[in-house]
């Protein structure tokens, strides 16, 4: 079981993905690329172009996220994605941001303006956001696992 | 020579010919300027994205369609024209760290003292503020955040800043969520943004709940 497979949302009394199902998992991770796309070019790239001048492969990079977060929050083990490839959940977030030297702020600036937009943007209701995805995201082990790698 | 390899090499010759004449023709200015192919300053640019500059406005002139902003704060620094040489030496007069990264266009500066960043009326410490340069050393954007252990503060901060915003550049073109500190702190995740756009700059202004803390995170970019 993914670790945030425990978090009940507030609307349903079931975790995020028996809640929400795997199109709203899609929605937000598409969500959230949109979000680091608006970041690195309307928007000044100051803190995040850092690390992500180095993806070359943004396509693998969008699958292994939703299947990272489609486990994470309930979901199967792996996920065939809208691209038709199958992707892992199961991953290590160490290994991912190892190399990055990702700061505290960094990542608390990513959660405050990727992550959160894109979960209101894609009509997760706000009780649902605090209740069975937030706790996942600001998890100080979580954090720890991708800050400072 | 068989008459096949003298077929590719025919071909091959042709289409390495036509490259260098399109190439050559692309860069004749008068080319460049009729397609629109400029650079800032006016001058041609490579439409392949070489020699092309990345470069900060440093007069407010409309980039894009929709008006300018009336004035294009940045707490206290100038899009487009405070250079890097500057923010080494205020990094230095107030004995902040600051790292480079990638390359020497983004500087990292850690625990930034309150009272240096509070141009705009917000008085918060715990702060991290990035600074991107262009290509000539000249700063484009300013990205702070700051964190609090309560909504209050953040609250305050948030609606001090803004004030100062939509008086000195104009009214935001998205306001979403309230920044109330009992709204903020009525859930993780709880947020309120004011979203400034205009054709010359952009200001973007967030108030978050991040479960363990509050955080107000503020963008400013030269367009
Ligand atoms: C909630 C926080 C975050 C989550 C859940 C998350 C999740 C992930 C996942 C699942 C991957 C794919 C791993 C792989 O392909 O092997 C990944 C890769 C990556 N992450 Fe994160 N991440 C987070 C925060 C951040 C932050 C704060 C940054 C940078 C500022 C960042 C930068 C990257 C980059 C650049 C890659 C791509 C690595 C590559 O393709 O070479 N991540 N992340």
């Amino acid at each position: 079981m993914g670790p945030g497979a425990s978090l009940k949302c507030a609307s349903s009394g079931k975790n995020a993905f028996a809640t929400y199902g795997a199109d709203a998992f899609v929605a937000v991770n598409k969500a959230i690329f949109a979000e680091v796309t608006a970041e690195l070019t309307a928007n000044g790239q100051t803190n995040l172009g850092d690390s992500f001048s180095r993806v070359t492969d943004f396509a693998t990079f969008e699958g292994r996220l939703a299947a990272f977060l489609v486990f994470a929050y309930g979901g199967p083990t792996s996920i065939t994605y809208t691209d038709g490839k199958t992707y892992e959940g199961v991953q290590d977030m160490r290994a991912a941001h190892a190399g990055m030297n990702i700061t505290s702020a960094q990542y608390d600036y990513f959660v405050a303006n990727i992550i959160v937009p894109a979960l209101t943007k894609s009509g997760v209701p706000m009780g649902d956001v605090s209740s069975c995805f937030a706790p996942l995201v600001v998890d100080a082990s979580v954090k720890a696992s991708m800050v400072g790698q | 020579m068989q008459r096949r390899t003298r077929r590719i090499l025919w071909w091959t010759g042709g289409a390495l010919g036509l490259f260098v004449a399109v190439s050559a023709l692309v860069h004749i200015p008068a080319v460049q300027h009729v397609m629109g192919w400029t650079n800032p300053d006016g001058s041609g640019a490579c439409p392949f994205g070489h020699g092309a500059p990345r470069v900060a406005s440093d007069t407010p002139k409309a980039a894009r369609p929709g008006p300018v902003a009336r004035t294009r704060p940045a707490l206290g620094f100038t899009l487009g024209a405070t250079t890097r040489a500057q923010l080494a030496s205020w990094a230095t007069q107030h004995a902040i760290t600051c790292t480079p990264r990638r390359g020497a266009t983004l500087l990292e500066c850690l625990d930034v003292p309150a009272t240096l960043l509070a141009e705009h009326g917000a008085a918060l410490g715990g702060t991290t503020a990035w600074f991107e340069l262009d290509d000539r050393g000249v700063l484009t954007t300013v990205k702070t955040l700051r964190r609090a252990t309560g909504a209050d503060p953040v609250a305050r901060a948030f609606a001090a800043t803004e004030l100062a915003l939509t008086t000195r550049a104009g009214a935001p073109a998205i306001a979403d969520g309230s920044a109330a500190p009992e709204v903020l702190a009525s859930g993780a995740f709880r947020q309120a943004t004011r979203d400034y756009r205009f054709a010359d700059y952009r200001a973007l202004l967030r108030a978050t709940n991040l479960g363990d803390g509050y955080v107000l995170t503020e963008s400013y970019t030269a367009l």
